[in-house]
């Protein structure tokens, strides 16, 4: 009885620790690392140049702004270690970001571990690199993203910062038809002709003056060499014709002013046969007249 | 007399219910399950007035077009794994649709058929190959993830900034997210990347170590990416069918340590359903006109550096109804080919007007307002108007610089006028004889 009970109860344990072995939940729990990033050393140095390392301890952030441009090849080496165990562990991901600090654009890295060695290094050649950057100059925050499933934590450390200056971007022009736009546009106000330039108005006043000039000559010499209208009969006639001519040069003024050759005809017309035919009077009745004092 | 009661009744039944005009929605499942997993998304289709028909993705009687005519007017997929589709649907049936103004929600997961890799495809996005999936080890939640770090939270403020296309994300929680990722590409103008991951997140096979450069990386992990085509048919293409599900919507979401927060999922699938569904974001012109600035009927042609009254009435549509639409950046564009005037256009109550000279260039000018923003429908009106040079009597009359003209000419006629009287009157005056004298001397 005490063998078969020794039995029962070691199958029993066996059965138990079969199952615990089977079952993921509770040793998942406790094979869980806590991660830590030790070892960083950043070097920051030009294509031609050997590389001389920093090293930035963990957990803090080195205060240098280092500047980078394509002349500058960027290294960053590091170790990732079990906190409890202090071995260096290889993990499933671990990124270098180069995050722009006012914009949301990013340029990610990975880092890969050194040939049969557990340290992982970032080498970035900006001269290759650079046009992932799109053009975009400024200040980069640099961050050190780790992970992996078997770890109980993730790192996403800000080690340092750098200005980046790419060389000039140039844009390829998209096509008019492909162009999707989503922002208001600039507003355009035409801006219309000056007019064109006039001669100034003193010239336009001397020349009218010069033109007004004979008439006041005419008069001048008229009073000069003598006028007399003793010759004048007040007849219908004389009326007629004078008023006639008056209102000739009056239509040819108005048909300048706002008439059409059309209506200037038609009441050229009108007045044009009266007044030619007083005129006719008149000259008849002055020719009478002429010979009337002649033979006397 | 029952019969009448009983049809008038039906009509002021259909008349007076709120529902929809375009709403029969196709929804194709992988398989039966997903009723039941998706039931609280299917119901809020149902309850919002679609008519929804769940149809199996091999189904052999599909049909989206039967004898030219939609049968549907927007379609779900929710079959990630299907290779082919049943009955006469393909994915060239599927790109005729949406050319043809019908809306496309499909969801995908890390096991993907090539259907849906071609469909995506065709409307300008590309899923990651398999087996990856999004992982982001800073961001998975503690309760529902597998341990691969592939159930992930994401925050909203990697949504994209369109109140219309995401719904109020400030006032939601982080959306969990389990599935493949999706690649855009920047030569794709009409994309709109509408959730993506984080910086920390990125695609590739879980549980390996990345040996080479993902496809998809920290915020070009595209979750949830989004199309609004030509013709203003939306199509939205995520890589998480778990998003839409019941157990998704209800969770809580919590990171390792940190207290749980209600998961936004339900309040932004709603959101994305309406704005795919054409439910918010429409736009439409209701009238246009333009006139001389007083006037109120438009002439036949217009002169140049004329002043002109231009007016167009927008409106918008919400919970299926149209509104007047209220914007402040509405522009007008007075284009020959190029544009010769461009402003912007003051609203009050969905009536936009301006009032502008005309420039002195003449030629066919059109009216053009092209409202192109991100989450509403493309607003494109033309209007064609000539624009003549001026008549002949329309230039200044008189000119100082031709007064001298006018004295000229004045002067002439008034010179004969008076020379008229001269000539007719003046008498020489007499000579003074002298011999008379000598005559009366001979004769003494």
């Amino acid at each position: 009885m005490n063998l078969r009970l020794v039995i029962t109860v070691s199958t029993l344990f066996v059965a138990a620790f079969a199952g615990q072995a089977s079952s993921k939940q509770p040793a998942a729990a406790t094979a869980k690392t806590h991660l830590i990033v030790e070892d960083v050393k950043l070097a920051v140095y030009q294509r031609s140049a050997t590389p001389s390392h920093t090293p930035i301890k963990p957990n803090t952030k080195d205060n240098k702004l280092y500047d980078v441009d394509k002349q500058v090849k960027v290294q960053l080496m590091f170790n990732v270690k079990d906190e409890k165990s202090k071995e260096s562990i290889l993990v499933q991901q671990a990124f270098v970001a180069f995050v722009h600090k006012d914009s949301d654009r990013e340029v990610l890295f990975v880092a890969e571990p050194e040939a049969g060695s557990k340290t992982y290094v970032a080498e970035m050649d900006m001269k290759a690199q650079e046009k992932n950057f799109d053009g975009l100059n400024g200040t980069y925050n640099v961050r050190l993203i780790v992970g992996d499933t078997n770890a109980a934590n993730a790192i996403d450390w800000n080690l340092v910062d750098v200005k980046v200056t790419t060389s000039p971007f140039i844009a390829v022009p998209t096509k008019k038809s492909q162009i999707v736009n989503y922002d208001p546009l600039p507003e355009i106000k035409h801006l219309f002709r000056e007019p064109e330039k006039r001669p100034s108005a003193v010239i336009s006043d001397t020349f009218t003056i010069l033109c007004m000039a004979p008439m006041l000559l005419l008069f001048i010499m008229w009073l000069q060499i003598g006028l007399n209208f003793n010759n004048v009969k007040i007849s219908l006639w004389s009326l007629g014709f004078h008023s006639g001519l008056l209102a000739i040069f009056g239509l040819y003024f108005v048909f300048w002013l706002q008439l059409n050759m059309f209506e200037t005809l038609k009441y050229l017309a009108v007045i044009a046969v009266p007044t030619f035919f007083c005129g006719n009077r008149l000259l008849r009745s002055l020719n009478e007249s002429r010979r009337h004092t002649k033979t006397e | 007399m029952f019969k009448l009661l009983a049809a008038a009744l039906l009509l002021t039944a259909i008349v007076t219910a709120a529902v929809p005009a375009k709403n029969r929605v196709l929804v194709l499942l992988e398989s039966p399950t997903l009723k039941q997993s998706h039931s609280i998304y299917l119901k809020s289709l149902e309850d919002r007035g679609f008519q929804v028909t769940l149809k199996r993705a091999d189904d052999a009687n599909l049909a989206l077009i039967k004898f030219g005519e939609f049968v549907y007017d927007h379609l779900i997929v929710f079959a990630p794994g299907v290779n082919d589709f049943g009955g006469s649907l393909n994915v060239a049936e599927i790109s005729n649709f949406i050319d043809r103004g019908g809306n496309v929600l499909v969801a995908g997961s890390s096991k993907l058929g090539d259907a849906i890799r071609e469909l995506s495809t065709e409307n300008g996005f590309e899923f990651d190959e398999e087996p990856t999936s999004v992982i982001d080890h800073h961001n998975y939640d503690a309760t529902l993830d597998s341990g691969d770090h592939t159930t992930i939270i994401v925050d909203s403020k990697n949504l994209i900034k369109a109140k219309l296309i995401t719904g109020n994300y400030a006032s939601f929680g982080p959306i969990l997210y389990r599935g493949i990722s999706l690649i855009s590409s920047a030569s794709n103008k009409l994309k709109l990347d509408v959730l993506t991951g984080s910086t920390t997140a990125y695609s590739f096979t879980p549980k390996k170590a990345v040996n080479e450069y993902p496809a998809a990386i920290g915020r070009s992990t595209v979750l949830v990416g989004a199309l609004q085509a030509r013709n203003n048919a939306r199509v939205v293409i995520t890589g998480s069918i778990d998003m839409f599900s019941d157990e998704f919507i209800n969770a809580n979401v919590a990171k390792a340590g940190a207290k749980p927060t209600k998961a936004g999922n339900g309040e932004f699938v709603k959101a994305l359903t309406k704005w795919v569904f054409q439910e918010v974001g429409v736009l439409r012109v209701k009238s246009v006109t333009h006139h001389k600035v007083g006037e109120s009927k438009p002439p036949r042609e217009y002169t140049i550096t004329e002043d002109v009254e231009y007016a167009i009435e927008i409106e918008e549509l919400r919970e299926g109804k149209w509104v007047p639409y209220d914007a402040k950046d509405i522009q007008l564009e007075f284009v020959r080919i190029d544009p010769f005037v461009r402003t912007y256009l003051k609203g009050s109550n969905g009536k936009f007007k301006t009032v502008f000279k005309l420039p002195d260039v003449y030629g066919v000018f059109k009216f053009l307002v092209d409202y192109r923003r991100i989450g509403y429908t493309h607003l494109f009106d033309v209007q064609q108007v000539s624009v003549r040079p001026l008549v002949h009597t329309q230039y200044e009359r008189f000119l100082r610089s031709a007064y001298p003209y006018y004295v000229s000419s004045i002067s002439m006629m008034a010179g004969v006028f008076l020379f008229s009287f001269v000539f007719l009157y003046f008498r020489e005056p007499t000579k003074v004889v002298t011999t008379t004298t000598t005559e009366t001397k001979k004769i003494k």
